[in-house]
């Protein structure tokens, strides 16, 4: 069940209904039945799996706390870990290594004849095996005691709300909370309601929107010049933007509405003034997994400056691989460490430029130079991610590359139609604007707050303004949350 | 709690009230015109297909549609066509009970059978289901038009059939099974080798029909709907490229099409409706899609003017034999 459903639109009011109405004690019973509905209403047979992986990181989360021998204690570890990246490796990469491995054995001229395996990629198989993963490395780690309850447990594996798209949640974090008890409140409720609403509306009608064009470019770029492919493409980048963040937002309000507090995952990404900064705020809850439990353990910093290039360049090139089994996400993963690596061996470089032109005393100036740099080097990136073979990303940069002169096509009867009318371009770019203008004032404070101190006459015009355009200018096509796919 | 409740249900309210006096979408207003013309002409006959019907090839001198041409041969009658994008029989069905409902009752109802969409590889093609379509129809029969796009866009007509399962079809030549759509529908597609026309060739048209078929079911559909309403239906079996196939497939084709295409007529028979069979009747030089190549790189039913011409003749002359319209 997608948050953009009818179906959800139903399923989410019955459920805190019930919620609220139940004692306390059989309150994680519902939510458990509910979530695994929740997940069952795409494939029932796929449950199996989110049993599978519970049952597993339950055990061995129990057995390594209980247990004092190191090596009994690595043994369930390296079991936890076998299982679920065995899932993640069988449902998402089988098939990707499989066939480089063909690939590169017909290069040898040896035969090779390992089929595929002909399965659909479970919805948020790569998000709930890294937060039950996480919750075993923590035990391991001494950070984080068993969770004794197994119903409790099976929660913090399948909570719906960031079941299928995130946030990836901690242990620490989540498992606690649900456990305590909370009350109904209604400021907490409509805090976790306004923040559904404005993460729908990202979602249906900027991001919705906003894919018509990046898919009409994105599926035949040959069919385009250079300035119809940077516009596919920074609409790309606000789409993918909205699409997750929306998801995001939905997730935590609807967390919030039944007093789970969950962590942020975005903070005004586009904002950012350098690409270290952009991880920072972008994902958040992804980028922090890797930092913890792959980029510390290779060593982090602490092992000299070769070492640490190495670390980062792992890092991002792993977490390009999480995102897809394909070379383009690979790639995309590897820019980045590339940029974040260039960002580093240039600082002194880049400061002496600022001190020889005096930019130092504008930093405004300098500022929207960073934000710029940034947003063009991340635009860069997303071409990888979004192009559906290293062939089509190549030829979309070299098509840029030689001139953004062609004017783009509004009229549907032309060849290079760009996918929509003048007028929904026009609009397209307002929402984009709109946008940013949220995020700018973000940055002096949060928005929630502001609106909240305003008078109802103010608020309620504008909630039913939100929902009257979500329902009307909403996009009716069925586009995907992008993230699902991973 | 309550104050909250309260709360919601008033704004649900007011939001519920205020989607009233929403102007509907423009796209929403061209296709609710589409079919309120058609239902305030109140033409004689209505002509359903898919971009066969509006087909000229780019040899053709006169760029006539093949509704054009029998409009040419019924001067007498209004003559409406009712095109898809592409072929989906129970499309047709969903816009006649549209029709019948509304209490306009054409003489004649006529419905091309396009052989080749009756394939895996089109039958369960997710763009070409019409979901959409049929919610607004629903819609506008039920009396909930205003609430049509907000239901949309929260996925009411959202697909059942994924593309994973379209591409999982099975496909079989004959009885024997040869493999999934996906074997037939990728990449490799866009090279028009030997090999691949005749597994094109294959795909479209060696399946082997049965009345489980969704089509034949809407086929049925139409005939009791029609006849209950006293409307005359008329199919006809449009022309198949059978040159090609034989070329490519083999006399296989010929006997595969040909069971086909007898099925079909038994089963209309069985419903006391005769249909004109075409099938075998025009060689490739009628097609357009040899002239075409290389945007349409196999077989279709695209005909070229004298092609279109057959057709509507013959198909004038079955209507005639029935005193039609």
């Amino acid at each position: 069940m997608s948050f953009n459903s009818i179906h959800f639109l139903i399923f989410f009011p019955v459920v805190v209904t019930i919620y609220f109405a139940l004692p306390f004690r059989h309150r994680w019973l519902w939510l458990l039945g509910a979530s695994y509905y929740f997940y069952m209403s795409w494939r029932p047979e796929y449950a199996l799996l989110l049993v599978l992986s519970t049952l597993v990181d339950y055990y061995a989360g129990r057995t390594i706390h209980a247990s004092r021998s190191r090596a009994r204690r690595r043994l369930f570890l390296l079991m936890s870990l076998a299982v679920n990246f065995g899932l993640l490796f069988t449902f998402k990469y089988f098939n990707f290594f499989n066939g480089a491995l063909r690939g590169f054995c017909s290069w040898l001229h040896l035969s090779y004849s390992v089929p595929d395996v002909d399965v659909l990629l479970p919805v948020g198989i790569s998000f709930y095996t890294f937060q039950t993963l996480s919750y075993t490395l923590e035990v391991y780690r001494g950070k984080k005691e068993a969770e004794p309850h197994l119903g409790i447990f099976a929660l913090y594996v399948v909570y719906f709300p960031q079941l299928v798209a995130g946030p990836i949640e901690r242990p620490q974090r989540l498992l606690p909370q649900l456990k305590e008890k909370s009350a109904f409140d209604y400021d907490r409720v409509t805090r976790g309601l306004r923040l559904m609403l404005w993460g729908m509306f990202k979602k249906v009608v900027i991001a919705d929107r906003l894919a018509i064009v990046v898919n009409q470019v994105y599926g035949q770029p040959a069919d385009y010049g250079g300035l119809a492919l940077v516009a596919g493409t920074v609409f790309f980048a606000f789409q993918i933007y909205c699409d997750f963040s929306g998801y995001s937002d939905i997730a935590i309000g609807a967390a919030r509405v039944m007093g789970v507090h969950l962590m942020k995952n975005f903070d005004r990404p586009y904002l950012a003034q350098s690409i270290r900064e952009f991880w920072g705020r972008w994902h958040i809850s992804l980028s922090t997994w890797f930092r913890d439990y792959v980029y510390i353990p290779l060593g982090g910093n602490r092992r000299g400056f070769k070492q640490w290039q190495w670390n980062i360049l792992l890092t991002f090139v792993l977490s390009g691989l999480w995102h897809g089994a394909n070379w383009t996400f690979i790639v995309w993963g590897g820019l980045h460490g590339f940029y974040y690596l260039v960002s580093s061996w240039t600082a002194g470089f880049r400061a002496r430029v600022i001190r020889a032109c005096r930019l130092e005393r504008f930093p405004g100036l300098l500022r929207g130079l960073s934000v710029v740099t940034t947003f063009t080097l991340v635009c860069l990136s997303w071409i990888f991610f979004r192009a559906d073979t290293l062939g089509d990303a190549f030829f979309i940069i070299f098509r840029i590359g030689q001139g953004i002169t062609s004017p783009l096509v509004f009229d549907l009867k032309q060849p290079g139609y760009i996918g929509l009318p003048l007028t929904e371009f026009i609009f397209s770019l307002g929402l984009i604007l709109l946008l940013m203008a949220v995020q700018v004032l973000q940055g002096r404070g949060p928005v929630q707050d502001l609106f909240c101190r305003q008078p109802a006459w103010v608020r309620w015009p504008v909630y039913m303004a939100l929902a009257l355009i979500i329902m009307n200018l909403g996009i009716s096509e069925e586009i995907p949350f992008i993230y699902f796919q991973f | 709690m309550k104050r909250f409740f309260l709360k919601i249900l008033l704004f649900s309210t007011l939001v519920v009230t205020l989607q009233f006096y929403m102007p509907l979408p423009r796209d929403l207003q061209f296709k609710i015109k589409k079919i309120d013309t058609i239902l305030r002409w109140k033409p004689d006959v209505i002509y359903f297909g898919d971009s066969t019907l509006n087909w000229t090839a780019p040899s053709d001198r006169l760029k006539l549609s093949m509704p054009a041409l029998l409009k040419a041969l019924l001067p007498g009658s209004v003559v409406v066509k009712l095109v898809h994008p592409s072929y989906q029989m129970a499309i047709y069905k969903e816009n006649l009970r549209f029709f019948i409902l509304k209490k306009y009752y054409p003489k004649c109802v006529i419905f091309p059978i396009n052989l080749r969409s009756f394939s895996p590889i089109w039958e369960w093609q997710p763009l070409w289901q019409f979901e959409e379509e049929v919610t607004l129809i629903n819609s506008m029969l039920e009396g909930w038009i205003w609430f049509y796009k907000p239901l949309t866009v929260f996925k009411l007509n959202h697909l059942k059939l994924t593309g994973y399962e379209y591409l999982r079809k099975k496909v079989y030549m004959g009885d024997k099974e040869v493999g999934r759509v996906r074997d037939f529908d990728n990449l490799d597609y866009f090279t028009a080798t030997d090999e691949n026309i005749r597994r094109q060739m294959v795909v479209r048209y060696m399946y082997p029909l049965s009345e489980d078929h969704r089509f034949i079911r809407s086929m049925l559909e139409i005939v009791r709907m029609s006849k209950a309403a006293g409307i005359e239906p008329v199919f006809y079996i449009t022309p198949i490229d059978f040159q090609t196939g034989v070329r490519y497939v083999g006399p296989a084709f010929t006997d595969q099409v040909e069971k086909n295409v007898a099925f079909i007529q038994q089963v209309l028979s069985a419903e006391g409706v005769e249909a004109l069979d075409l099938s075998r009747s025009l060689g490739t030089k009628y097609f357009s899609w040899p002239e075409d190549v290389p945007t349409v790189l196999y077989p279709n039913e695209h005909l070229k003017l004298r092609g279109r011409i057959f057709v509507v003749e013959n198909l004038h002359q079955f209507m005639r034999l029935k005193k039609l319209p």
